[in-house]
């Protein structure tokens, strides 16, 4: 119920909520979770296996049940922790996994066969026939929430930022670190995940330095860059530490998260301390909370869970709740397992000796049994609200993430971090405020490096009593619970460890205790603590599991932030990008440019464009943008000697002006790319590597110069983007570069095949060179990319009376392939070596080493039966093989491959069926008739040399 | 051992789960065995296991530093396939799948063998026929699979992103029916379980720190529980094989990497295959918990990519949600990483190191979960017999001297 | 004759120096940008960018690419100009204090960046220039009505 008074919330706002339909109403101030408790909703979930109701247990991370379906504003989130989302005006709230409802769930049924379903219990059995055939319907009860078909188009907000340093968690141990650590001139980034900064300050009021403790927060606050409502979910390597903050009023478009991105130079973990439960006999009905959520609730939104109320604890920290529910108007009991309480007790009737020995109330608890230990009286009390302490767990999965080391500590009955200075507060073990901003402001100045301001003062506080180690209790045939969301009991513990599951992680695994969304926090030191028992070992010795992040469950979006649509990827756009659009254009990703495909007539089929755009180009003129070729510019005395030792042919003999077709091996030996390598003077030469392969070759020159001859003079420039080029290919080819008019002599003599040459067209800077990738007679001219778009034009306008159409590269890919030239990465690949291609020159001329050449010599590339680069010659000559048919010998129950179809096309010229492709001994087979398979069919080809048309390569002259 | 069976469990019911033995004894250590296998994953366990059951060598022990599946087996995204390139590999791959297929019954432990299929997808035209001639190798290979087009990849996974503008437009794929995925800590918890069962020792909290000699052979272990003499040793320990062969004298040709794995809170059933993006290398299935797994390949796209941590995860998961819009409403849940051994082939080490005496399994890079009957198989076979078996031929140490590499990457540009 | 017109790269925030070379054989401090106009920015041990403002540079000795058309420059000003370096980049943004230079990662983008006046001029490589555009307008909206940071 919600007190008339009280709590941090808006009473003049009322928000409308829908819980399973039902209307309620909250305020603002509210999480989801603590609006349900005041509207009274007992059962907000279901376990994960026997479908238990479950009621909410924490009011922060620590939640293990309140997980619900919400929908607001058009935005859902499946797997919502009700008590991490503040409430909004609208919201729908759903409880997930139960039918028809978690209030009245028929699978609630599955209960009572609990016995026979222990942990594990499905590796046992479901082996007869096979596993699938269970596993649709095990499938179907698994999960919580289920994703719906909205997308969520909302970008997510990334920011980057560097401190000396970041402090997590702002209670007071937090908050006095940052005081420290500012006088001292550090800068401070401080990360709190709660919506309010003060931590433990909010619940309890106190007094610091003479002032109330949240003015001094406030005070403090304005030392540092202060994040609130920000989970700093996973430390990274390098100090880096990734954050998730909440986002309350995130602009149009915008999600309501921001991921940030911290590096650090130091950190400071005053992350708390988690309260754990108590294990014993029915300990999982709804209204059975932790001790301090309810005092949390109380403070913080006036919500008073229950009137008759038993508090059970071990340990000093619920007495706390005990006296603010008392104030509250409730009916109070203090069940103390310790024998002796202390004056915290004042006030209160307390029930030393005396342990929770079990529960009852069907769907929510109406009555617990207190008694000793050995359970040899029972008293049976009337509640509606059972309020749990079983001591408190340091959360210190940051700090572990970090590397940093634990130790069990005997007296606090905890693991606490090995932190030294970068640790303070609660995550110490520490229970008393004086102690936690003592131990924030040591810190603090010790990441500053020393200072003499002095600490903040609070009155002291009582001593603390001691804390009974509790993990089990008495002895009884019904179930207690350690994991409550996957319904993990004591049982399976022990289970587990008798059957040989005894290191802490086979226990994890084995039993998925710490495995549910809230990833153990409430459940893992009590399932740990139970295996130290089953296994006759000390809690040191079993350990903790291994932390891992996120801290809490980080949305996938958030992640991804503005990755986005068109922001995934980058893709590389030509200079003439909507030139191509406007005619037409089909674009698509070749090796991360967007270039033409082909360029479609309005109602033309692609197919139909590709063979029009080759046809023309062969028979007239044709015109293609091959600005994504890349251009290295290579200067220096050593240019030539470095670059033969990089390339597989010989280049230092090229002379000026002229042009090489070269291969760059890797060093396996592997072809890794092809193309023209070009001479500009004696110590200049223009490398042109293929669009996709262009930062590949850079990083090669740059790592052999740099690592193995730095003693060379030669430097690299990637002037890629710096210049436009556009190929004319054809038989009126020549006669368009006459009417362009450049200061080139474009004759066949004055710039033959395989020249190059500087000059200008129309007072621009041009470079034209005379190199051919169809097979005709082609001209590349390149201009500065700024004049593209102009030159584009220009030539379209030129070329229009000579029947010029432009090509795209599927295009260009037919028109190679009558020819035989390769594509990298298409007729080779990473195992392709020169010699397959028939390109074993250099390998027996070249007097120096280069690249790759100790791995041409191994028995494997001498092999004669290697797959080898040739043509072939369908049967059928209208039917174009699939590219990726095998080559296959031997009867159909024995085939073997020979090789594979690596491009095939109709021919233009020859007007029939192509292909080319790598087939074992190739090059000894010509003219044999050879099966090739695809997908189960066969057909057959001839081999043959693999060039189409015009093998002496006359047309190349035009 | 008490059997495990759905009338086990009943019986056990009934008398409260008291009856269940011990799936592994613990035991002090021999003095001598016959053979010691280093590593007790899956590799490892499964090796001792096939040493006892079908070489009848019962005096084994499997030596495993931490706890038994503690390292890239309880790692791994739990992908079983055989859908490779070369014969070698499919021979190999295969033989791995076959013995998945029987061994919940071998074993009598559920391995939850979901052999849902895996969906490879291909982002373009080039792509596509990359993909049809990895199909084509296959199928001559006598693997099953089958090439899918943009509807029918559309159909096996509806949830796919369906807009043409998509960064990653999805042209078609292929898929392999019989492939799909494991629970991986169950595959090494059932071979401890029935290696035990036949006699083997099987020792954890033992780290291995050197070896004993005699005449250039190796004939024993020293470890943080005392030595043991052995008649053949065999190696089996993923990320640190490095580590172990440096402690033989003897260098692998082999670079580790971090390989990232995530994991998202549980949603009902909305996947049920598995799936590969060829532009991405991301890989996702989902759990029999709910929990969407995934992960991408070494290879990540050019330029953009860079290691470690948090870059790194939020490469994929923007990935993952480009190619899947609808997990936009989904949080992470776990993320961790293992370490992967690598060759430069990508393809697996198997057979006798440099040293006599002594046997590696390794170099499994990203593939290993998949291949562990296979690989345990195989290198029971070579240390019982002293020869390799066909399969486990081509994959020796010896193929880096004669260059016959079997280099799947390349073969099928596929990350794996 | 046509006179054939040259264009630069549009969108929002671009700038257009009247030059840029990539010079090697020049040694300067690392990460360091001198001058005013011409500027010579760092970029390798070996290696400077020389940015012609209002007139192109006029670069002697050493070896010397005109990359004028290579890149576009972004120039990013005004109040959230902090905002959007954080958000594309985890570049220290002490590290571009006057006088300095890095090449990083912009938006997952190589991008170089350096203090210009008053403003952060960020360099990219043209064929990924409408990308980074695209991104940055994104990265406006963010800034757009927001009512609490």
């Amino acid at each position: 119920m919600r007190l008339s008074t009280g709590g941090r919330i808006d009473r003049s706002t009322p928000l409308a909520f829908t819980w399973d339909g039902r209307a309620m109403t909250g305020y603002a101030g509210d999480s989801i979770a603590s609006a349900l408790l005041a509207n009274g909703v007992k059962i907000v979930a279901r376990s994960f296996k026997y479908h238990r109701p479950r009621g909410i247990w924490g009011a922060w991370v620590d939640e293990p049940n309140a997980v619900v379906d919400v929908v607001w504003q058009g935005q859902h989130d499946p797997n919502a922790r009700a008590t991490l989302v503040p409430l909004r005006d609208g919201m729908a709230v759903r409880g997930v996994n139960a039918f028809p409802s978690v209030s009245f769930d028929l699978f609630g049924a599955i209960d009572a066969f609990s016995q026979f379903l222990p942990a594990g219990f499905y590796y046992k059995t479901f082996k007869w026939p096979n596993w699938q055939h269970y596993e649709p319907r095990i499938r179907a009860m698994a999960g919580l929430g289920r994703v719906g078909h909205q997308r969520d188009t909302r970008a997510y907000e990334t920011r980057h930022a560097k401190c000396d340093l970041l402090i997590v968690g702002g209670g007071p141990a937090g908050l006095a670190a940052l005081r420290a650590a500012a006088a001292g001139g550090l800068s401070v980034m401080l990360a709190d995940d709660q919506p309010a900064l003060g931590g433990s300050l909010l619940t309890d009021t106190a007094e610091i330095d003479g002032t109330d403790g949240l003015a001094w927060v406030a005070a403090v606050a304005r030392q540092g860059q202060v994040l609130s409502g920000t989970t700093v979910f996973g430390a990274y390597d390098d100090g880096s530490y990734g954050l998730l903050e909440a986002r309350n009023h995130a602009p149009a478009g915008w999600g309501q998260a921001r991921l940030w991105v911290v590096r650090a130079a130091k950190v400071i973990f005053a992350t708390g301390a988690i309260e754990r439960p108590l294990v014993f006999p029915d300990n999982d009905r709804p209204g059975i909370m932790s001790a301090d959520a309810v005092r949390r609730f109380l403070r913080g939104q006036a919500v008073l869970p229950g009137r008759s109320v038993v508090v059970a604890t071990n340990n000093d920290s619920a007495y706390a709740t005990a006296h603010a529910l008392q104030e509250a108007g409730a009916s109070v009991v203090v069940a103390d397992a310790r024998a002796v309480p202390g004056a915290i007790a004042d006030g209160l009737r307390v029930l030393p000796g005396t342990v929770p020995l079990g529960t009852g109330g069907r769907r929510g608890v109406s009555w617990v049994d207190l008694g000793p230990q050995d359970g040899a009286r029972r008293e049976r009390m009337p509640v509606d609200l059972l309020a749990v302490s079983g001591g408190w767990s340091p959360a210190v999965h940051l700090f572990s993430q970090g590397g940093g080391a634990l130790r069990w500590d005997i007296e606090r009955v905890a693991f606490v971090p090995e932190g030294g200075a970068t640790v303070a507060g609660s995550i110490t073990g520490a229970t008393d405020l004086p102690t936690c901003l003592a131990q924030g402001h040591a810190a603090g100045l010790a990441a500053a490096g020393g200072g003499d301001l002095g600490a903040p003062y609070s009155p002291p506080a009582p001593a603390a009593g001691a804390v009974l180690p509790l993990w089990q209790i008495g002895t009884s045939r019904r179930r207690q619970w350690v994991d409550l969301q996957n319904d993990v009991t004591a049982k399976d513990v022990g289970l587990a460890a008798a059957e040989g599951y005894r290191s802490v992680e086979h226990l994890k695994r084995y039993t998925t205790l710490g495995m549910a969304t809230d990833q153990g926090k409430t459940s893992n030191v009590n399932g740990l603590a139970l295996l130290a028992a089953a296994t006759g070992r000390s809690i040191a010795e079993v350990g903790t599991t291994k932390f891992r992040p996120p801290f809490t469950p980080v949305p996938l979006a958030a992640l991804a932030g503005s990755r986005f649509d068109r922001l995934v990827a980058p893709l590389r756009e030509l200079p003439v990008h909507h030139d191509h659009l406007a005619l037409g254009a089909e674009m698509r990703d070749y090796g991360g440019w967007a270039r033409p495909a082909c360029y479609q007539q309005i109602g033309e089929p692609v197919a139909a464009a590709i063979a029009r755009e080759a046809d023309n180009a062969r028979a007239r003129l044709g015109v293609f943008d091959g600005s994504s070729l890349g251009k290295i510019e290579v200067h220096g005395p050593d240019a030539a000697a470095f670059l033969n030792l990089i390339y597989y042919n010989e280049v230092a003999n090229l002379r000026p002006g002229r042009l090489r077709y070269c291969l760059v091996l890797r060093e396996t030996g592997v072809v890794f790319d092809d193309g023209v390598v070009g001479r500009l003077a004696a110590d200049r030469y223009l490398l042109s590597p293929s669009s996709s392969h262009t930062a590949g070759v850079l990083a090669m020159l740059q790592a052999w110069h740099q690592l193995e001859y730095p003693a060379m003079q030669v430097a690299f420039h990637d002037v890629t983007a710096a210049w436009a080029t556009f190929a004319v290919s054809g038989p009126r080819a020549r006669a368009l570069m006459q009417q362009l008019g450049s200061s080139v002599d474009v004759s066949d003599a004055g710039l033959p095949h395989m020249a190059v040459a500087d000059g200008s067209v129309q007072g621009v800077t041009c470079r034209i060179a005379r190199v051919s990738f169809t097979g005709d007679a082609s001209y590349e001219i390149s201009v500065p990319t700024g004049y593209a778009t102009a030159l584009w034009r220009h030539l379209l306008d030129l070329g229009a009376p000579l029947g010029m159409m432009p090509y795209g590269i599927e295009a260009l890919s037919v028109l190679r392939a009558e020819k035989g030239y390769i594509l990298i990465g298409t007729d080779t690949d990473g195992m392709t070596l020169p010699v397959d291609l028939g390109l074993d020159g250099p390998l027996r001329a070249k007097q120096v080493d280069f690249v790759g050449k100790r791995s041409l010599m191994t028995p494997d590339a001498k092999r004669a039966d290697r797959r080898q680069f040739v043509g072939l010659l369908p049967e059928d000559a209208n039917a174009v093989p699939a590219v990726g048919s095998h080559a296959v010998a031997g009867p159909r129950e024995a085939r073997r491959s020979l090789g594979w179809v690596t491009s095939a096309c109709m021919s233009p010229v020859l007007k029939r069926s192509i292909a080319l492709g790598m087939i074992e001994g190739g090059r000894a087979r010509l003219g044999e008739t050879v099966e090739l398979f695809h997908l189960g069919k066969i057909s057959r080809a001839t081999i043959c040399a693999p060039v189409f048309v015009d093998p002496a390569g006359e047309r190349l002259h035009g | 051992m008490t059997r495990y069976s759905a009338f086990q469990l009943l019986r056990q019911g009934f008398a409260g789960q008291t009856g269940w033995g011990e799936a592994w004894r613990d035991p002090v250590p021999k003095r001598r065995y016959d053979a010691i296998i280093i590593g007790g994953g899956g590799h490892g366990l499964a090796t001792a296991y096939y040493l006892a059951k079908l070489h009848g060598m019962t005096n084994v022990a499997v030596l495993e530093r931490g706890w038994i599946g503690g390292g890239n087996t309880g790692r791994n995204t739990t992908i079983v396939r055989s859908n490779y390139f070369f014969p070698e590999s499919a021979a190999l791959y295969d033989l791995a799948l076959r013995l998945y297929e029987g061994l919940s019954q071998d074993l009598n432990y559920n391995i939850m063998l979901s052999q849902r299929g895996v969906v490879q997808i291909a982002h373009s035209e080039h792509q596509m026929e990359l993909m049809a001639r990895s199909v084509n190798a296959m199928l001559i290979n006598g693997i099953d699979v089958e090439l899918l087009s943009a509807e029918d990849v559309h159909r096996e996974v509806p949830l796919l992103n369906r807009d043409p503008a998509a960064r990653y437009p999805m042209h078609g794929g292929f898929v392999q029916r019989r492939a799909g995925i494991a629970r991986h800590d169950a595959v090494a918890w059932g071979y401890a379980r029935a290696a035990n069962a036949l006699g083997v020792d099987i020792i954890q909290n033992c780290e291995v720190t050197g070896f004993q000699w005699q005449d250039g052979r190796v004939v024993g272990v020293e470890t943080s529980r005392g030595a043991m003499q052995a008649g053949a040793v065999g190696l089996a320990v993923a990320g640190h094989s490095g580590v172990l062969a440096a402690k033989a004298g003897f260098k692998l040709p082999i670079q580790s990497y971090a390989l990232q794995a995530m994991v998202s809170e549980p949603v009902k059933p909305v996947l049920d295959t598995v799936i590969l993006s060829g532009a991405t290398g991301i890989y996702c299935s989902q759990s029999d918990k709910g929990e969407l797994v995934f992960g991408a390949g070494l290879d990540l796209y050019p330029s953009y990519a860079q290691r470690g941590g948090l870059p790194t995860g939020q490469t994929i998961v923007a990935a993952l949600l480009d190619m899947m819009p609808a997990f936009r409403s989904l949080k992470l849940l776990r993320q961790w990483a293992g370490i992967v051994d690598v060759c430069w082939d990508y393809s697996p080490l198997i057979g006798p190191s440099p040293v006599a005496g002594l046997y590696l399994n390794c170099g499994w890079g990203t593939g290993g979960f998949k291949a562990i009957p296979a690989g345990g198989w195989l290198l029971a076979h070579n240390m019982a017999t002293g020869r390799h078996h066909p399969i486990s031929e081509p994959f020796d140490l010896h193929r880096f001297t004669t260059g016959r590499l079997i280099d799947e990457a390349a073969g099928a540009g596929i990350a794996h | 004759m046509v006179d054939l017109a040259r264009q630069s790269f549009t969108a929002p925030n671009v700038v257009t120096p009247a030059s840029l070379h990539l010079v090697s054989g020049r040694v300067q401090a690392p990460n360091s940008v001198e001058g005013t106009d011409p500027v010579s920015v760092w970029l390798a041990p070996d290696r400077v960018l020389v940015v012609g403002w209002a007139q192109p540079a006029v670069v002697a000795g050493g070896f010397a690419s005109d990359i004028t058309d290579a890149q576009v420059v972004f120039r990013l000003t005004g109040p959230h100009c902090n905002d959007v370096l954080a958000m594309g980049t985890s570049l220290d943004p002490a590290l571009l204090a006057p006088g300095r230079c890095a090449q990083t990662l912009f938006a997952g983008v190589r991008g170089l960046l350096y203090r210009h006046g008053d403003a952060v001029c960020l360099h990219v490589d043209r064929p990924l220039a409408r990308f980074v555009a695209d991104w940055l307008a994104q990265a406006a909206t963010a800034f757009e009505g927001a009512t609490s940071p």
